[in-house]
């Protein structure tokens, strides 16, 4: 199956492509929709994909940021994720990978532990955020954070590149604490 | 088909199956869930050299008969943080108090003498033995009785409600407490809510502690699975149960997952390595392999699903945080990853 | 009036939430005969209207068989406070086609259901022609039928007879008949508050029984009624729910008939794209053509028409644990993994239809769980074959 690269197609113009991937479909459109609502220079757009590798017989515009939504009451979504990366190439793990844990915040409900997307953050040397996306308000400030983040790494920012936001974001000494 | 390859700069592992070797920067969350881990895989689950080995202290100085009531029952789960001032010197004058403390809040605002005679009594007891080391404290045992209103009964009692405070094998997980606290983190009681809340604001007023319900999670529920499936337990009284709630709407449904327990055992020892530990690894190794089979045959995942209730022939728990002991060999395994729970709860 | 029918009737009203019970006692053609003059019982305290009920009917010397009957309309208002057992019965190849005729039903239901328990009371377990354990099969009820017409307690009877059990019947829509049984014994007058209640589709090889814990007297149940029936042999089926109608609906067929002409009026695809019109194009879905896909393959199998409603399946497995995981798990074991496995839910059957489209199962789903309308079965036994 087709291998995901970040540099298969030349940018369009002015144009930022996210990537969202998770078992979870209505958290996605609704991450999405937030992502859209927010005020923002570029073209946003937004690719929801349950698992990867992607349909290969589509064209599609370049990738810039691929973001995995682990639910944490589901374990199947995190097999899932897990199965996923593999259709990654490695390129991406260069600042356009993240890794969005949610359901933290219903600690019964949970049947991942939040160490273990911890280590597989680490493992894949990406960012981990912490956000639960059922609470409107907070998946509205994700949603922004994820804009901000897509601009960078579709390289409208200038002075800032996908590789200088991963080292930001990692540089903090407990990766834990990430936006929690 | 893409000809290329995966690169290999990729790691491939699942981060998730390696616990140990992924021990990252320590802070005091994860020394913490270490140890968790750490105290499960000595829980139950251990070597059968170690199991006994922990039971002695039961053994020793208490009699099956006398904590044969805490088995069979339905308990309701809470932690508690270090209680200040506790004596276990006081408590017959601990009985006076919350009897009447009772008594004042079921006939608001009248106020009452204290030992004035009334329809409940409080009975406070330490339950001696029921506990990991001998550096736990005792085990406390409140009980709500009633008396019989007619003299001319022959002093027939009848208890009303029970809760019980414990801590089985904290000591390694406490750091320390400070002077004038007692550390019993688990509280289970079994009874009328309102009389579990009564008992509950009188020990925050006069201990200055707090309560907090004590759910468990799906992933402590697999755990508790897997470490129950593998005791030796003499008869089995219970098949391995598992019930799965599938948030599929707008109708929800229930999976109930009944394994025979030699069968269940027989899984465990298939999927279970060295002896003396379980490990994170098995512990999904084994859930994996139940919803494999189960996935063969009806084709659903049941990792999309939530685990809320398990249950063996040792105990059964409900991720409310309802728990049924029913073997008396493991009371104090189960009692001391409960404990573990409460503690760090609270912490 | 005797003092047990009395109580029988106030337990009966009792039972009845204040807001049906107008349409309930109208129902019920004692009712009329109290000549009562309400019509309405709103904002009355149901203890007085009982009480007043009580006294009327005692005046009218009210009988078992009216009490019964209106504990008969109850139920069928509250049927899905029962359990129902689902028996289909058989004739013998070459019999005769009879007419069905509704009186001599009942009238022979009657006589055989009395003089099967009056036998199987004084010739219990071992003389019995079935005994209690035999689980749901009673053929021979040709031979039984000899036995009991010739047998040595075919006279003298009808002495006893009327206190081993007392049956009511009610005529229900489409031509179906309520019978209800409260079974005695010869010592005892029935018991009106356990009663067993059985429906019946005249001409049609299905009854539904109301389970009860009377397992002894079930056989006894399913004689009467294939021999009043004019069949051969009588089989419970593996298939149970509270929801009668929807057993009734799925025994019959009658469950997917809205199908066909939904499904030619609106194909999958225009459905689907109507979805899309509020969707925002800057968002695109990668798996569309899998998740139309699933969705296809699900209509398939469940049809788009609202599911008939069941509430558990349960199966049996005893099957070798096998697995992709790890090869070595239980390999070198023979036995099987005994399993068993229970789905519940209000509404079984449109929660399996919701989850391959909500990613928690395959598409299609197995099998095992989409077969229960067509084999009509809802507790199975699986095997390695």
């Amino acid at each position: 199956m087709a291998v995901l690269r970040p540099q298969d197609q030349l940018p369009g113009l002015n144009t930022a492509t996210i990537l969202l991937v998770g078992t979870e479909d209505a958290l996605l459109q609704q991450l999405a929709d937030s992502m859209l609502k927010e005020d923002c220079a570029s073209d946003l757009k937004v690719h929801l994909a349950q698992s990867l590798p992607l349909p290969s017989n589509v064209t599609r515009p370049r990738i810039d940021l691929i973001v995995f939504v682990v639910n944490l009451h589901s374990k199947y979504s995190l097999q899932n994720v897990e199965e996923s990366l593999r259709h990654v190439d490695a390129a991406f793990f260069l600042g356009k990978v993240g890794f969005l844990a949610t359901g933290a915040g219903r600690d019964s409900h949970c049947s991942v532990h939040r160490n273990t997307v911890l280590r597989l953050a680490q493992a894949y040397r990406s960012p981990l955020l912490f956000c639960d996306l059922e609470v409107d308000s907070f998946r509205v400030s994700m949603a922004q954070r994820l804009v901000r983040m897509l601009q960078v790494c579709a390289g409208h920012v200038p002075g800032v590149s996908a590789l200088n936001l991963l080292s930001l974001m990692g540089s903090s000494e407990n990766p834990s604490a990430e936006g929690l | 088909m893409d000809s290329y390859h995966t690169p290999q700069s990729i790691p491939r592992r699942s981060a998730s199956s390696r616990p140990k070797e992924h021990c990252l920067g320590a802070t005091p969350l994860q020394r913490r869930l270490e140890s968790v881990r750490k105290q499960a895989s000595r829980a139950p689950a251990s070597p059968p050299r170690r199991v006994p080995q922990r039971r002695s202290q039961l053994r020793e100085d208490v009699d099956p008969q006398k904590v044969a009531f805490l088995l069979h029952k339905q308990w309701t789960l809470y932690s508690l943080t270090p209680l200040y001032k506790f004596s276990y010197t006081n408590l017959k004058e601990y009985s006076k108090l919350l009897s009447a403390f009772i008594a004042a809040e079921k006939q608001k605002g009248l106020a009452v003498e204290v030992g004035a005679d009334l329809n409940i009594r409080v009975s406070f007891s330490a339950l001696r033995g029921v506990k990991g080391t001998h550096r736990d404290p005792d085990a406390v045992l409140v009980q709500i009785l009633s008396k019989s209103p007619l003299p001319s009964e022959s002093g027939e009692v009848k208890v009303l409600w029970t809760g019980w405070f414990c801590c089985v094998f904290g000591d390694s997980l406490l750091e320390t407490v400070p002077e004038d606290f007692t550390c019993l983190p688990l509280f289970l009681a079994s009874g009328a809510e309102t009389s579990t809340a009564l008992v509950g604001t009188w020990f925050q007023k006069t201990f200055d502690c707090s309560f907090s319900p004590l759910a468990i999670n799906a992933f402590n529920l697999s755990w508790m699975a897997a470490m129950w499936t593998a005791c030796q337990v003499d008869r089995y009284v219970a098949t391995t149960e598992f019930l799965w709630s599938v948030p599929c709407s707008p109708q929800s449904l229930d999976i109930s997952y009944a394994i025979h327990p030699e069968d269940a055992k027989a899984l465990w020892d298939s999927v279970h390595r060295a002896p003396g530990e379980v490990t994170q690894e098995e512990v999904d190794l084994f859930m994996e392999c139940l919803c494999s089979h189960f996935h063969r045959h009806f084709k659903i995942h049941l990792s999309a699903t939530r685990l809320v209730r398990v249950s063996t022939s040792v105990a059964s728990a409900h991720t409310d945080g309802k728990i049924k002991i029913l073997c008396h060999k493991y009371l104090i395994g189960v009692l001391a990853y409960l404990t573990e729970l409460a503690i760090f709860q609270i912490e | 009036m005797d003092e047990t029918v009395a109580e029988f009737v106030k337990r009966t009203i009792l039972k009845i939430p204040v807001a049906e019970m107008m349409t309930i006692l109208q129902a019920w053609g004692f009712y009329l005969k109290i000549n009562c003059r309400r019509t309405s019982t709103s904002g009355e305290r149901k203890e007085s209207l009982v009480h007043d009920l009580v006294l009327l009917c005692e005046e009218k010397r009210a009988r078992v068989s009216d009490a019964a009957l209106l504990d008969i309309i109850y139920t069928q208002f509250h049927r899905h406070q029962k359990v129902w057992d689902v028996f289909q019965m058989t004739k013998e190849p070459g019999g005769d086609i009879d007419l069905f005729d509704m009186k001599q039903f009942k009238s022979s239901f009657k006589k055989i259901l009395q003089r099967a328990l009056k036998m199987a009371q004084l010739y219990p377990a071992k003389e019995a022609p079935q005994s209690d354990s035999a689980s749901s099969h009673m053929g021979n009820s040709a031979r039984l039928w000899v036995i009991l017409s010739r047998g040595p307690f075919a006279c003298n009877m009808s002495r006893v007879i009327n206190f081993l059990v007392s049956v009511t019947f009610r005529d229900a829509e489409e031509n179906a008949v309520w019978i209800r049984i409260a079974w005695g014994t010869q010592y005892r007058k029935p018991n009106q508050y356990k009663p067993t209640y059985v429906v019946y589709y005249p001409q049609t090889p299905y009854a539904f029984i109301s389970s009860s814990q009377l397992r002894s007297s079930i056989p006894l149940l399913g004689q009467a009624l294939t021999i009043a029936s004019k069949h051969h042999r009588i089989v419970k089926m593996d298939f149970r729910s509270r929801y009668l109608d929807s057993l009734k609906a799925i025994v019959f067929e009658q469950y997917n008939q809205t199908f066909e002409t939904h499904n030619a009026t609106t194909p999958l695809q225009e459905r689907s794209l109507g979805l899309d019109i509020n969707m925002d194009s800057r968002i695109i879905h990668e798996n569309r053509i899998e998740k139309d896909r699933v969705q296809k393959i699900t209509e398939e199998v469940f049809g788009d028409y609202p599911q008939p409603r069941l509430e558990f399946a349960q199966y049996k497995l005893e099957t070798k644990f096998k697995s992709d995981l790890n090869r070595g798990i239980l390999a070198e074991r023979n036995e099987p993994l005994r399993c068993l496995v229970k789905f519940s839910s209000p509404n079984l059957l449109e929660a399996l239809k919701s989850l391959a489209p909500a990613g928690i199962a395959d598409a299609p789903l197995s099998p095992l769980l989409t077969c229960i309308p067509k084999k009509r079965m809802n507790y199975f036994k699986i095997k390695d074959k």
